[in-house]
């Protein structure tokens, strides 16, 4: 009896939680999955599709290539970030750079820049005859790489990616490093342990945990490729066409195309996608530090 | 965006057409709330009737303040809730809820069909706008009319005209052309003179060019027959003929790849790197706005026509006043509809104030205003142009009801042949193939040659 009430006053106060919970993460979700049942047509109105949309997505030549595009995307510039932030924040750690706390904020910086001014900026060093890209190739005597163009585009839009979240991930790492106990060290050093050493042996793998959660958000931001390409579309519309990451091409479908239902399908599509790697990731990391 | 933000800041049917292409699609409504015949109450001085105007168009209140002394029984509201697709999801969701939406909205005319198709507008003839058909310019009634129904009131159009720079045809040591063989002929003749410098460039983004030329041909590359039966015809000759003749102007490296209204396109126009502009008349807008340097270097002349003596032209931009099916208030609303958009009073400060072209009968026939010496253009007389092109417009063209995402996949398919320099035949190919399977997905019965 006493149990029962204990638990009755439990759900009481875990109530609040449960009711934003549900309005701001699961009726949405729930709504998309109920949107992505059914088919809206401009003659003949909405009807229920059941799974149809959800084959039609798997066939769709269009998502394919997108979903093709990002996770390239995430092979290539998830590990050249997350390299570039690792080293930048051990060399922080180690004392031995100058002007640290300088260093810190203006790698952090660029990730205070909202994405769209940030590729706008980018948009100019890299694009037309005019861009400061163009104007430097010309200063040595070199022929200026279409930057924008469809060979390098994707190139491009890797390096405003990496410009923005570097700093971001380097404070990951940094905050991580900053945890190890000062005992661990002095520990280290009286075995005779130096720098490297210490680098490898102590700080990597006290870092693992940080470093799973940097990877699940670039895994995550990846697949979700937007603001970038949508920007940079402006610029050249032939290049990022309406389908080249799988989020663009879910806005066209729903907001020009008026196909929401289809849409709705693909973000469920997207979304579980997401799931499925970042889990993968997770368990990768965790079955390591199992092994250790 | 740049584009955005610098259409923004020209004017207002640049701004407009800047964002033709983007034009949300409406396309998911059921039934706009129909109430039948009832109009609604007509206010008194004392007692006037209330009603809500969604535009974007800045500086519009000018014009509303005016309509307000002319009619004390009709109190007007102005909302901006957001340009050309904001503005549109947000009707289209006041018709799918059936109330939320204004009485009056301004809407570019390639949005209209989509609106009018799922029973979100009214029916002016039915609410005091029977005349509409007489007191517009034909080139312009077609863009709001279906059968006997008409759904807005016309307020701008672009009639098709080449602007063009003096220096540069001086410099290349040719003549304006009138037809587009003698267009192709300059072309040479320009890019011989300096090879930095083209007839004109080419878009891939922008399906409004492709529009223009298609329309100029009287293509007809869409026809809906009644409701649902669509006839695809983008490989028919006229279009072939359109895109042949692009692809050797494109494969001959004699045009330029840009981007309408981008700042590095804007530089180009005004270096003289682009010799013409063929574009709705709204363009000397957007030149004198932004290009005050480039004064007295440019002219307007008629679009080229395909042979010596044609005279077709056809159109770029425009748009239109709605009024809407679930309005309480639809008599008042389109009083004020017809009045912003043909009163002497109203005309004259849409256009000093917005910088409009008419589209009334009357004001085309205005000496003083036709006769009006422009300065940007070394005080030519270019309405004459303007009039000329606008008496001359094919009055045949129609837009789809979901003309948005057919515009929006020509980047995906005739730009992709733009760039890369290939068929545009095969692209526009690619076009009709996206259009057809889209269509199809919305319940049209399609049919293609």
């Amino acid at each position: 009896m006493s149990g029962v009430r204990a638990n009755r006053t439990a759900y009481l106060f875990l109530l609040p939680f449960l009711a934003v919970f549900a309005v701001t993460i699961a009726v949405p979700l729930g709504y998309a999955i109920w949107l992505s049942f059914f088919k809206h047509q401009l003659i003949g109105g909405t009807v229920f599709a059941g799974l149809d949309n959800y084959t039609r997505a798997l066939s769709d030549q269009l998502l394919h290539e997108g979903v093709g595009r990002v996770l390239l995307f995430l092979a290539v510039q998830v590990p050249i970030m997350l390299v570039i932030a690792l080293a930048v924040a051990l060399a922080l750690d180690s004392g031995r750079m100058g002007g640290g706390a300088i260093v810190r904020i203006g790698l952090f910086l660029p990730y205070a820049v909202p994405a769209v001014v940030a590729t706008l900026m980018w948009g100019y060093i890299f694009g037309g005859q005019f861009g400061l890209a163009a104007q430097v190739f010309d200063a040595v005597g070199l022929p200026t790489p279409d930057l924008l163009g469809p060979g390098l585009m994707l190139a491009s839009i890797g390096n405003v990616v990496t410009w923005s979240f570097v700093g971001y991930n380097m404070l990951i790492f940094y905050a991580a490093l900053r945890t190890i106990p000062a005992e661990v060290y002095e520990a280290a050093a009286i075995d005779g342990a130096g720098e490297y050493r210490k680098a490898w042996s102590i700080k990597l793998p006290a870092l693992r945990p940080a470093l799973a959660l940097a990877l699940i958000f670039s895994v995550i931001g990846s697949i979700q490729l937007f603001n970038e390409p949508s920007v940079l579309q402006a610029l050249r519309p032939s290049v990022v066409t309406t389908s080249y990451t799988p989020n663009l091409y879910a806005y066209n479908l729903a907001f020009t195309g008026g196909q929401t239902n289809y849409a709705a399908a693909v973000a469920v599509l997207l979304g579980g996608i997401t799931v499925v790697i970042a889990y993968a990731v997770q368990l990768g990391v965790a079955r390591r530090n199992r092994v250790i | 965006m740049i584009t955005t933000t610098r259409a923004r800041r020209l004017t207002a049917p640049a701004a407009a057409l800047a964002l033709l292409a983007l034009a949300a699609c409406g396309g998911s409504s059921t039934d706009g709330g129909s109430d039948g015949g009832d109009g609604g109450p007509t206010g008194t001085a004392d007692d006037p009737v209330e009603i809500t105007f969604w535009s974007w168009l800045p500086d519009i209140q000018k014009t509303i303040d005016l309509f307000e002394q002319a009619h004390p029984e009709i109190d007007v509201t102005l909302e901006n809730v957001g340009v050309g697709t904001d503005q549109y999801t947000k009707i289209q969701n006041a018709a799918d809820a059936g109330s939320g939406g204004p009485d009056v909205a301004h809407m570019t005319y390639d949005a209209i069909p989509s609106f009018a198709l799922t029973g979100a507008l009214a029916d002016l003839t039915q609410y005091g706008g029977e005349d509409i058909p007489d007191t517009f310019l034909p080139a312009v009634v077609g863009l709001v009319q279906q059968g006997d129904a008409v759904y807005g009131v016309p307020q701008d159009f672009g009639p098709g005209v080449m602007y063009y720079r003096t220096d540069v045809f001086e410099a290349a040591g040719v003549e304006v052309p009138t037809t587009w063989a003698e267009y192709a002929t300059a072309a040479e003749a320009i890019k011989a003179s300096d090879p930095n410098r083209y007839i004109t460039y080419l878009d891939p983004g922008l399906a409004d060019a492709a529009y223009m030329g298609l329309w100029q041909l009287d293509a007809a590359p869409w026809t809906l027959d009644g409701e649902s039966d669509l006839a695809l015809d983008l490989n028919s000759d006229r279009a072939l003929q359109w895109a042949d003749y692009w692809d050797g102007l494109n494969q001959a490296g004699l045009t330029i790849e840009s981007v309408q209204g981008s700042d590095e396109w804007f530089k180009q126009l005004g270096d003289g790197q682009i010799a013409t502009w063929v574009v709705g008349a709204w363009g000397l807008q957007a030149l004198t706005g932004v290009l005050p340097q480039n004064e007295g270097l440019w002219r307007v002349a008629p679009m080229p026509v395909w042979d010596e003596g044609d005279t077709a032209t056809s159109q770029f931009g425009g748009s239109g006043t709605v009024v809407l099916e679930q309005s309480e208030h639809k008599d008042a609303a389109t009083t004020f509809a017809l009045w912003m958009n043909s009163d002497p009073t109203a005309v004259e400060s849409l256009k000093n104030d917005q910088g409009l072209l008419p589209t009334t009968n009357a004001a085309w026939e205005d000496p003083a205003f036709l006769d009006e010496e422009i300065a940007y253009l070394g005080g030519q007389q270019a309405r004459q142009v303007f009039a000329e092109s606008a008496r001359n417009s094919v009055t045949t063209w129609r837009w789809l009801p979901f003309q948005p995402y057919v515009g929006s996949v020509y980047k995906d398919t005739v730009g992709q042949a733009i760039s890369g320099r290939t068929s545009l035949a095969d692209g526009f190919a690619a076009w009709q193939d996206r259009v057809a399977e889209y269509a199809e997905q919305q319940g049209f019965t399609v049919t293609t040659d």
